[in-house]
C-alpha cells in the first residue's frame, strides 16, 4: 500500500464511555488511535470487550448518546480531496448523510441485520433513494446489478424475496451489496464472517477481496480471527481493553509481534500448518472486566514479562521499529510516540 | 480395545403435515448412516459445518435424541433402544461437555453443588461427594474456595472448567465434547484445549471431540472424521487427513481455513465451493456432495455421482497406515496430487 | 393462506359448539330458574311453561332441540321477554353497542398508538414517564369511576353534554362521554403494548443497519420499526374489538345506552337461558372471526409466517 495515498479516516485518542445507572463509566474505548488510507485494508483484532466494535460504531456515531459519550477524541473523515470533516463533534444530521453513502458498514450476523419484514429490493433501493434521490426504477436496476456483482444467482427473482428466504452466506452477500449501493469510500466490516461456516466464510472473504481489488474501497476489517487478518489486511491494529496496544504492517506484526499480548495471542492459537503437535501456550487469566480495568497497563495481570512500572503507569504507544508501534515498557521508552499518519510521512 | 462402536447410525426427524391427523410428508436426515469406532484413550475428532449432523450424532450416542436406525455399542453393550433406567448405569461412564458454558450451568446452584450433582444422582455419601468435589476442582485448575460461589461470578473459561469438572465427577471413560471451546475467547481457548489434553493423558480418557474449527481438532485428535450432510465423507488418522485429504469436500474445507501467517496466506490457492449446503430434507440418490463438487466436473463423465451413493471405502495412502476411508467414487484421482490450499507439515513430507 | 383461512373456518363451528355445550350446562347448573320470582305462579302454569320451552325434557334432549334451532340461525325465544326472540333482542340492541364500541376503539387506537410510539422512541424521557403513568391510571381506574368523573366535569360543571341518554338516531354528541370512558383502558393497554413492542424492535440489529444506511429517523421508525412493533398490538386487538363492540355493562348503565351489554347482564340475572346462550354464541362467533382476522393480519405483517 502506498504510503502517500490520502488518509480516508483517522481516529485520534478516541474515548467511548458508557454511563451506567449507578453513574460510573464503562470505558469501552479508552484512547484508541488508528487510521486507514484510500485503497487500504486496516485489520483491527481483539477479543470480546477490547473495544474494536464500539470504536467503529463511534466512527459512524451509531451508539445511542446517552448512555454513550465521548470524553475525548477526534474522528476525521476525508470526504473529497478538499473537504475533511470531524465527525465526533459534527451535528448528527451531517454524519447521517455520510452513513451508507460515503461510509458503509457490514455487521456480524446476517441473520438479524436484515429487516425480516421488508423485501430485499426495498432494503437495497432505499439507500439510493435516501441519499441520491434516485427514482425507483433506476435504484432497482442498480440493486440488480450489485446483487449479481456479489454473486447472487438469479437476482431478478431473488430481489423480490424476503431475507428469511436466503441462506446465511447469501444474506451476507445482500448486506455487502447494500453497503456498496452508493459506492462508499470507506467500508467498515464488523466480524463479517464470524457467524458463517468455514466454506461460506471463504466465499465471503473472497468476495470482499475482489470488491476491494475492483473498487479500491478503504476497508476497516474488525475480527478476532488472526487468520482472516493475515489473509486480508495490509496493516493491523491490535486492541486490548479499549486501547490500541500495537500497530504495524501485517507482515511485520506476524513476523515479530512486539507486545506480549500480541505474542501470546499468536502462540495460543492452534495452527493448521503447525509442523508438529506442539503444546499451545495460552495466555493466563481472562480478558479484563471493563468496569474494573487493571491499573497501569491493562494487560499486566496476565503478562508473563511484567515488571515494576507495569501496574503503575500506562505505557505509551511508541514507534519501537520503523512503522511498528507498541505500547509496552519492555521496549526502549525513548522512541518517538505515535502521532498518526501525518507525522509518519516526514 | 474398542470402547465405542457406532454402525450405520441414522437419526431422522419426521416432517409432519396435516390437520388433526398428522402424516409424514418428509424427513430431515440429520444423521444418515454414520459408522465410527473409538478406542479406549483415543481421541476422535468429528468436524463439519453447521447442519452436517455432528452434534446430533453425539446426542444420539449418549441417548439424548432417539435413534432411527443403526447401532451404538459401548464396551460391547448395545445402547439403542434402552429405557432410561437401563441407560443409567452406562451414563456414568459416558459424560458430555456442552458448548455454551453460560447456559449449561444452573445459575441458582453453587459450583460445589453443580459438580456434586452427578455424584448425588449415583448415591454418593455427602462427605464422600464433598471430598470428590474438591479433588475435581484441583483437577481442572480451579481454587477449592470456588465451591461456595455461583456460576455468574466466573468468566467463560472458568465456567467451562466447571462443566468439565462436573463431567469428570463419576470418573467416566468417554467424554463427548460438543464444541467445548468455540464460545470462548481466543486467548482462553488454548487454556481449555491444554487442560483437555492433560486430563486425557492423566485419566486415560477417550474423547469424541466435536468442533467446526479444523485447527483445534487437528491439535487434539488422533483420528478425524469429516461429516457432510449426515454422512462421513472421510475418516483418517490426523496427520494423513490434514496432509493428504482425498475427498474433495475435505480438500475444500481445509483450503478454506485461514492461516494466521500473511506469507502463507498470500501464496495460498483456495478451492471455493459454490453455493450452500443443500437442505437435509431431500432424498439424495447419489453422492450428497455432488451438487457442489469441484471434482465431479472433471472426473464424472459417466454420471455416477448422481446415480450411485459412494460408500465409505478404505484407501490406504501411506504405507503402514491402516485406516483411511473416503466416500468418493473418484478419490483415486486425488492420490498423487497435493491439493491446492493443503498445508503439508514438514515431518510427513 | 387461503387454505389456512378455509381450514380455520371449518374448525370455527367446532369451537362454537364447545362453547355452546359449556354455557348450556353452566346456566342450567346454576340455582334458580327463569320462572322463579317473588310472585308465585300456580304449579300447573309453571308446568305448562316448562313444557312449552321443552324445559321438562332431559338436559341432553333440551340441548338437541336448541342445537337444531341454532343451526338454522334461530337463537330461540327469550324466556323473560315473552314476545321477543333472542334474534330480535340482538338486532334491536346491537347497533348502539356497535357504534359506541367502534368509536371507542378508534379513539383508543389513536390515543394509544400516539402515546406508545412517542414513549417508545424516547424511553425514560419525561414524555415516556408521564404517558406511562397516565396509562397506568387508565388501566387501574374502572369505568364506574372515570364515567361519573367525566360527567361531573363536562356535564354538570361545564354543561357541554347531557348527563346520560342516547339519541336513537345514532350519532349525536351523546356518544362523546361514553366513548371516552370506554376507550380509556383500551388506549392505556395499546399504549403500553406499542411502547414495549417498539422498545424491543428498536434494539434489533436490523434497526442499527437501517441507521447505518443513513436513513432519516422517521424512515427508520415508520418503515423499519413499526411493522414489527405492531405485532403485539394486533394480537391484543382481536379479542379487544370483540368485547368492545358487544357492549359494556358499566358504561351502558352509567350513560343509559340501550346496548347489548346491559342485555347480557340482565339475562344472566333473570336466568333467561335462551338469551344468555344466544348472546354467548353471538360474542363467541365474533371472537372466533376476529381472531382469524388477527392471524391473517399477522401473515400480512410478517412475511416469515406462512400458514399451510
Amino acid at each position: 500500500m502506498s504510503e502517500s495515498a490520502p488518509v480516508v479516516l483517522e481516529v485520534r485518542d478516541l474515548k467511548t464511555y458508557f454511563r451506567t445507572d449507578d453513574g460510573a463509566d464503562v470505558k469501552a474505548v479508552d484512547g484508541a488511535s488508528f487510521y486507514v488510507r484510500a485503497g487500504e485494508v486496516l485489520g483491527i483484532v481483539g477479543e470480546s470487550g477490547s473495544g474494536k466494535s464500539v470504536a467503529n460504531l463511534s466512527v459512524l456515531r451509531l451508539l445511542p448518546e446517552p448512555p454513550a459519550h465521548h470524553p475525548s477524541g477526534e474522528i476525521f473523515f476525508q470526504r473529497n480531496p478538499t473537504q475533511r470533516l470531524e465527525l465526533l463533534r459534527a451535528p448528527l444530521s451531517t454524519v447521517r448523510k455520510l452513513r451508507g453513502r460515503e461510509m458503509a458498514m457490514i455487521f456480524q450476523d446476517p441473520m438479524t441485520s436484515l429487516n425480516p419484514f421488508l423485501k430485499v429490493s426495498r432494503q437495497l433501493t432505499e439507500v439510493l433513494e435516501e441519499h441520491e434521490g434516485t427514482g425507483p426504477e433506476e435504484s432497482r436496476a442498480r440493486a440488480l446489478e450489485l446483487l449479481s456483482a456479489v454473486g447472487i444467482p438469479a437476482p431478478e427473482r431473488r430481489i423480490d424475496q424476503y431475507p428469511h428466504q436466503f441462506s446465511g452466506g447469501m444474506r451476507q452477500r445482500v448486506m455487502i451489496a447494500m453497503a456498496l449501493m452508493c459506492e462508499p469510500t470507506l467500508l467498515v466490516a464488523d466480524e463479517p464472517t464470524t457467524a458463517l461456516d468455514v466454506t461460506i466464510s471463504a466465499q465471503i472473504l473472497d468476495l470482499l477481496r475482489r470488491i476491494h481489488g475492483e473498487r479500491k474501497t478503504a476497508i476497516v476489517l474488525i475480527t478476532h480471527d488472526l487468520g482472516v487478518i493475515a489473509g486480508m489486511a495490509h496493516r493491523v491494529a491490535v486492541m486490548y481493553a479499549g486501547k490500541v496496544i500495537e500497530t504495524a504492517p501485517v507482515r511485520e506484526l506476524f513476523k515479530k509481534p512486539l507486545h506480549p499480548y500480541a505474542q501470546g495471542l499468536l502462540a495460543s492459537i492452534p495452527r493448521l500448518d503447525a509442523t508438529r503437535r506442539e503444546e499451545l501456550k495460552p495466555i493466563g487469566g481472562s480478558p479484563p472486566d471493563l468496569r474494573a480495568v487493571p491499573s497501569g497497563c491493562a494487560f499486566h495481570p496476565r503478562c508473563p514479562h511484567r515488571f515494576e512500572p507495569c501496574d503503575k503507569k500506562v505505557p505509551p504507544l511508541l514507534e519501537v521499529e520503523p512503522g511498528h508501534y507498541a505500547a509496552c515498557f519492555l521496549h526502549p521508552q525513548d522512541k518517538p510516540p505515535y502521532r498518526g499518519p501525518e507525522e509518519e510521512k516526514k | 480395545m474398542t470402547l465405542l462402536a457406532v454402525s450405520d447410525l441414522k437419526v431422522h426427524f419426521p416432517v409432519e403435515k396435516g390437520f388433526l391427523i398428522k402424516r409424514e410428508v418428509g424427513r430431515i436426515r440429520a444423521v444418515d448412516g454414520v459408522s465410527l469406532e473409538l478406542e479406549r484413550g483415543g481421541v476422535l475428532g468429528l468436524v463439519g459445518e453447521s447442519g452436517c449432523g455432528k452434534s446430533t450424532t453425539a446426542r444420539a450416542i449418549i441417548g439424548l435424541v432417539p435413534v432411527t436406525e443403526g447401532s451404538v455399542k459401548f464396551q460391547g453393550d448395545e445402547l439403542t433402544g434402552l429405557r432410561p433406567y437401563q441407560f443409567r448405569p452406562i451414563r456414568r461412564h459416558v459424560q458430555m461437555v456442552f458448548q455454551d458454558p453460560y447456559a449449561s450451568l444452573d445459575p441458582r446452584l453453587t459450583v460445589g453443588a453443580i459438580v456434586a450433582e452427578p455424584l448425588r444422582n449415583y448415591e454418593f455419601k455427602r462427605a464422600e461427594a464433598q471430598k470428590r468435589v474438591l479433588e475435581l476442582l484441583d483437577l481442572v485448575g480451579l481454587a477449592r474456595s470456588y465451591a461456595e460461589r455461583y456460576p455468574h461470578e466466573f468468566s467463560g473459561g472458568q465456567r467451562q472448567r466447571i462443566g468439565i469438572a462436573r463431567a469428570l465427577a463419576l470418573s467416566p471413560t468417554l467424554l463427548v465434547l460438543d464444541e467445548p471451546v468455540s464460545a470462548l475467547d481466543v486467548s482462553i481457548q488454548a487454556q481449555i484445549v491444554n487442560l483437555l489434553v492433560e486430563l486425557k493423558a492423566r485419566l486415560n480418557l477417550a474423547y469424541l471431540f466435536i468442533a467446526h474449527d479444523l485447527a483445534v481438532v487437528r491439535h487434539i485428535s488422533d483420528r478425524v472424521a469429516v461429516m457432510y450432510l449426515g454422512e462421513i465423507a472421510e475418516l483418517a488418522s490426523r496427520d494423513t487427513l490434514y496432509a493428504r485429504p482425498l475427498h474433495p469436500y475435505t480438500q475444500a474445507l481445509l483450503s478454506a481455513v485461514p492461516v494466521p501467517d500473511p506469507e502463507v496466506e498470500s501464496q495460498r490457492k483456495r478451492i471455493l465451493l459454490e453455493g450452500d449446503v443443500p437442505s437435509p430434507d431431500r432424498e439424495v440418490v447419489g453422492c450428497k456432495f455432488a451438487s457442489r463438487c469441484p471434482l465431479r466436473a472433471r472426473a464424472d463423465s459417466a454420471g455416477r455421482c448422481e446415480k450411485e451413493r459412494p460408500p465409505l471405502r478404505p484407501l490406504p495412502t501411506v504405507p503402514g497406515e491402516s485406516e483411511h476411508k473416503v466416500a468418493c467414487h473418484y478419490a483415486e484421482l486425488s492420490l498423487g496430487e497435493t491439493p491446492p490450499g493443503a498445508i503439508v507439515p514438514a515431518e510427513i513430507e | 393462506m387461503l387454505k389456512y383461512i378455509l381450514r380455520r373456518l371449518v374448525t370455527a363451528p367446532l369451537v362454537i359448539f364447545l362453547l355452546l355445550v359449556i354455557t348450556f350446562t353452566m346456566v342450567r347448573v346454576a340455582p334458580g330458574s327463569p320462572f322463579s320470582s317473588e310472585k308465585a305462579t300456580p304449579p300447573e302454569i309453571q308446568e305448562r311453561q316448562r313444557a312449552f320451552y321443552h324445559l321438562d325434557k332431559s338436559i341432553p334432549v333440551q340441548f338437541i332441540y336448541y342445537l337444531g334451532n341454532v343451526v338454522r340461525g334461530d337463537l330461540g325465544p327469550s324466556l323473560k321477554y315473552k314476545d321477543l326472540t333472542v334474534n330480535e333482542i340482538i338486532s334491536r340492541h346491537w347497533l348502539p353497542s356497535f357504534v359506541l364500541g367502534t368509536t371507542a376503539m378508534a379513539l383508543a387506537l389513536v390515543m394509544g398508538m400516539t402515546a406508545g410510539i412517542l414513549a417508545g422512541l424516547k424511553p425514560n424521557s419525561r414524555w415516556d414517564y408521564s404517558s406511562m403513568t397516565i396509562s397506568m391510571v387508565g388501566i387501574t381506574l374502572p369505568a364506574f369511576v372515570t364515567g361519573p368523573l367525566l360527567v361531573v366535569v363536562f356535564s354538570l360543571k361545564l354543561g357541554w353534554f347531557r348527563v346520560s341518554g342516547w339519541d336513537a338516531n345514532g350519532f349525536s354528541k351523546d356518544i362523546v362521554l361514553p366513548a371516552i370512558t370506554l376507550s380509556l383502558p383500551y388506549a392505556a393497554r395499546i399504549a403500553r403494548l406499542m411502547r414495549a413492542g417498539l422498545l424491543e424492535v428498536v434494539n434489533q440489529d436490523y434497526i442499527r443497519t437501517a441507521r447505518a444506511k443513513g436513513l432519516r429517523e422517521h424512515v427508520v421508525v415508520l418503515r423499519h420499526a413499526l411493522k414489527g412493533a405492531l405485532l403485539p398490538v394486533v394480537s391484543f386487538l382481536g379479542p379487544a374489538v370483540a368485547f368492545i363492540i358487544t357492549g359494556s355493562l358499566v358504561v351502558e348503565t352509567i350513560f343509559q345506552v340501550p346496548g347489548l351489554g346491559r342485555q347480557f347482564t340482565q339475562s344472566a340475572l333473570n336466568r333467561d337461558y335462551g338469551l344468555t346462550q344466544g348472546l354467548v354464541v353471538f360474542v363467541g362467533t365474533l371472537l372466533v372471526v376476529l381472531n382469524l382476522v388477527v392471524d391473517v393480519a399477522y401473515g400480512f405483517l410478517d412475511p416469515r409466517i406462512r400458514y399451510d
